[in-house]
């Protein structure tokens, strides 16, 4: 996993990628920082990480296309896989390192409370709170990526598809509020997403007894909570919406509470999209 | 040292390799020979760990390759086809990368480095980025990185693939310098080069093994029916006459083909048991005092080997076939000429300068006669 970690930190430095990226946080994170504590005098850092959670859009996908898509180009996957590491080592080495290289202009604008302090009493607490779940925001968001390179052939579908997947996830929330909150959309929407589940279980299996099975199960199911206790369904689905958007919840951050529950929730995403990524590459294997 | 049983891998309904079995013994060079195709590099990939199999396994020195896969992988120093070289390195960093990620201590790495460099001539290009390297160079920079650490067993993907022929040399003397303590299983499909550097060869053909032999032993029971040709200036009843006591030297038959000269007759010595008949031949043809024009030694090799193994199964009974009935048209030609002969000495030549078959009809309708 050290190998694995140290060569993918060096290689992102000694390209152009590393540098540029972290340019980019700090410059972005540095005019709003100054437009909104410096110029308008606010002395919550936290406002002005919550204005620039866009940059993971821009971030992420650029970070993270790279990482096992080109080891796969090059063949290098060969090294690494025949050698007496394991895929759990080589994944988390070369998450560990994308993390690196993200948190390296963090701490560098975590300086930015401290220079206000100098000038006057500033919520520290609420500021590196919000620190630390912009920085775990970002670890979630980057395990999505490294998942999506594992997927794909080709660094550019692998920026594209991270880069929808995080879009999506940020506009969740006004996707979920457009949506009706009646028990009736919510049991069509859930039937839209039994049938998708159907339909990859005949993708994956081949077999039309078990896809239909579930379908039938999950069908039944929600058709008799419609008809029994339709106040269980009604908004249930944009709740389901609300509780997969990755970035608002970084809101709770910005109104000061510290929400465990929603690190939780960054980490295990994480943890997560790691898990799944050495799945990726398990499965290559034995494909 | 590696022991490789019932090893299948399929690809949906392609099977690459079909219940492959084998055993490499310790300190020698095996060479894996196939066409493309075979699934040479599926075995190769397989046996190091990079891809799995559907069925079988493999052990090294030992260890089964699915039950403990990092011992039986830190004992395999592997070159795939393409060398897996990170191009924004340079051979230096590289290997200490790759010196790391095998396990080495740390103590160690750098004077492991050093030798491996060394061994493979690289050491003037260390630090130059490997991207800027030429093939030959990467290739060498591969071979490095698996000889690092000393491993057991190395196992080489075409390892003389796009190198120059100095190259090729130093390359093939190095494989050879390591069989001495290592063992080597190396794949190609230059036939020339398992021959001189081989101890053993595997040949597979269609995922399967079809022969493992050194490589010696691989030629002599394929030249089985090993033959002389000669041709000689004469009749074909005094060369036949002079020939006729090879027959108790160890020559199966003698038998004549059409000859292009004229004057001349061309006569095929069937030699059984690899016996060398040259210098009997020669002596009994002068001591006739006919004179020898040409003697070549119909001699099998490798190749002949290699293509008779890993030939498509309808091809090569095509090939049999169509063989035979060559042979069989030869025969009834040389004994058509036979009977010319007989008949009209003096037609001979004229009967020479024809070909077999415009005189096949013509036998056939004397014989009716």
């Amino acid at each position: 996993m050290k190998a694995v970690y140290k060569k993918d930190l060096k290689s992102a430095f000694t390209g152009m990628i590393g540098w540029v990226l972290c340019a980019f946080v700090v410059v972005v994170v540095g005019l709003y920082f100054t437009a909104i504590c410096l110029q308008s005098g606010y002395a919550d850092f936290s406002l002005v990480l919550y204005n620039t959670t866009f940059i993971f859009l821009v971030v992420v996908p650029l970070l993270t296309m790279r990482s096992i898509v080109e080891e796969r180009r090059q063949k290098t996957d060969q090294l690494l896989l025949t050698s007496r590491a394991s895929i759990a080592g080589i994944v988390w080495g070369k998450y560990l390192a994308l993390v690196t290289v993200y948190a390296i202009p963090l701490a560098i604008v975590g300086i930015c409370p401290l220079v206000m302090r100098a000038y006057g009493s500033v919520p520290l607490a609420r500021s590196y709170a919000a620190l630390l779940a912009f920085f775990l925001m970002g670890a979630a968001a980057i395990a999505i990526g490294l998942f999506m390179s594992s997927l794909t052939e080709n660094q550019i579908i692998a920026a594209v598809c991270t880069f929808g997947s995080l879009l999506f996830l940020y506009l969740m929330p006004s996707i979920a509020g457009l949506l009706s909150s009646s028990a009736a959309a919510s049991l069509a929407a859930f039937t839209v997403l039994a049938a998708l589940l159907a339909l990859f279980l005949h993708w994956m299996t081949k077999s039309l007894v078990l896809p239909s099975a579930v379908f039938c199960v999950l069908e039944g199911g929600l058709t008799a909570v419609y008809f029994l206790k339709p106040v269980w369904l009604e908004g249930l689905f944009p709740k389901l919406l609300n509780s997969l958007a990755l970035f608002g919840r970084f809101d709770n951050f910005v109104n000061g509470l510290f929400d465990i529950s929603s690190l939780v929730y960054f980490v295990s995403v994480a943890l997560l999209f790691v898990f799944f990524t050495c799945q990726g590459f398990e499965k290559r294997r034995w494909s | 040292m590696i022991t490789v049983k019932e090893l299948t891998k399929r690809y949906g309904a392609h099977t690459a390799v079909d219940a492959l079995s084998f055993t490499v013994d310790k300190g020698q060079i095996y060479g894996l020979l196939g066409p493309n195709g075979a699934g040479k590099s599926t075995t190769m990939n397989i046996i190091t760990g990079y891809i799995s199999a559907t069925d079988g396994t493999a052990e090294i020195d030992g260890c089964d390759i699915f039950d403990s896969p990092a011992e039986a992988r830190a004992k395999i120093g592997y070159l795939p086809e393409q060398p897996p070289l990170y191009t924004d390195m340079t051979p230096r960093e590289y290997l200490a990368f790759a010196a790391e990620l095998k396990g080495l201590p740390r103590e160690q790495r750098k004077a492991a480095v050093e030798q491996c460099m060394e061994r493979t001539n690289i050491a003037d290009v260390a630090d130059r980025l490997i991207r800027n390297l030429s093939k030959g160079y990467r290739q060498r920079v591969g071979l490095a990185c698996a000889l690092l650490g000393d491993p057991p067993v190395i196992i080489l993907d075409e390892p003389t693939v796009g190198l120059d022929p100095k190259q090729i040399i130093e390359i093939r003397e190095l494989i050879r310098s390591l069989g001495q303590e290592h063992t080597v299983l190396l794949s190609s499909h230059i036939l020339s080069e398992v021959n001189a550097v081989c101890d053993k060869v595997l040949i597979m053909s269609h995922g399967k093994l079809v022969a493992c032999d050194t490589p010696e032993n691989l030629t002599a029971h394929a030249a089985g029916h090993a033959a002389l040709r000669i041709t000689v200036m004469g009749t074909q009843e005094a060369v036949q006459a002079a020939l006729s006591p090879l027959l108790e030297q160890g020559a199966q038959a003698v038998e004549f083909v059409p000859c292009e000269e004229e004057n001349a007759v061309t006569a095929r010595i069937v030699c059984s048991g690899g016996a060398d008949l040259r210098a009997p031949a020669g002596i009994a043809l002068a001591g006739a005092g006919l004179a020898v024009l040409r003697m070549d030694a119909e001699t099998t090799s490798l190749e002949d080997v290699f293509l008779e193994l890993t030939g498509d199964e309808p091809e090569a009974g095509e090939e049999e076939t169509s063989g035979r009935a060559g042979e069989d048209e030869d025969g009834a030609a040389a004994q058509a000429e036979l009977e010319m002969a007989g008949d009209a000495p003096e037609e001979i030549a004229s009967a020479e300068e024809n070909t077999a078959h415009a005189h096949q009809p013509e036998n056939e309708e004397e014989e009716r006669k």
